[in-house]
């Protein structure tokens, strides 16, 4: 796909929405497998003490 | 000192992670007491076939003048003895393990029980098992060449179906016997 310099610099200049949804969407699965994992397998096979 | 944007994106992510976990552990460690177990109790290893509690004829499942279940267990190059026992599910079951030798581990599959059992020292855990079945207990600490074949196995029935003691034959007071 060929961008003209006009829209080349536009996205080097602007918020990097990839990086963020990369990082939102890795962020947000980790988090819920380990709270899966944590909640639902750890606490549900009882407690220990 | 320079840090890249993109890894100050990511140190962001991850602290927001790991504070969502701390979260989560200091909740159910405060509001449902989840804790790691803690049992400072010492015991001479060598004379362990003397004492009353792990004497061979005592070893095994137990009910307390409490009516808690309590389980004494010796751990010994290659074996756990008694190699079976039955418990009832949903109740609280409290096990106690000595070794008579070296280091062992106690991990039960499927279950939250996991210890180790220390030359001249007592382990003490206490859970709950929420469902019946059969469950293999093996040695995660290497404790020799037999070590692969140190395991054993706990029952878990109902509580209705258990055919454990139903009187007590420990005293409530005592950690054993």
């Amino acid at each position: 796909m060929h961008l003209s310099e006009e829209e080349q610099k536009k996205i080097l200049q602007g918020p990097p929405r990839g990086t963020w949804a990369i990082l939102l969407v890795f962020g947000a699965l980790f988090t819920a497998g380990w709270l899966a994992m944590y909640f639902g397998l750890f606490l549900a096979r009882g407690t220990v003490s | 000192m320079h840090i890249d944007p993109l890894e100050r994106k990511w140190i962001f992510v991850v602290f927001a992670m790991v504070g969502i976990m701390l979260i989560a552990i200091f909740f159910t460690a405060l509001v449902q007491r989840v804790h790691p177990p803690s049992n400072v109790e010492t015991i001479d290893s060598a004379s362990l076939h003397l004492t009353q509690e792990f004497a061979e004829d005592n070893l095994g499942v137990h009910r307390g003048a409490d009516a808690a279940v309590r389980v004494t267990m010796v751990a010994a190059r290659y074996g756990f003895y008694p190699q079976h026992i039955e418990v009832p599910a949903g109740t609280p079951v409290t096990f106690r393990w000595a070794t008579i030798d070296v280091l062992h581990g106690v991990h039960m599959a499927r279950t939250n029980m996991n210890t180790m059992v220390v030359p001249g020292f007592v382990s003490q855990v206490t859970t709950v098992f929420p469902e019946p079945g059969e469950y293999p207990m093996f040695c995660n600490e290497y404790c020799g060449l037999g070590h692969d074949h140190m395991w054993s196995r706990v029952t878990v029935v109902p509580k209705d179906q258990w055919s454990g003691p139903k009187v007590a034959t420990v005293a409530a007071d005592k950690k054993g016997g």
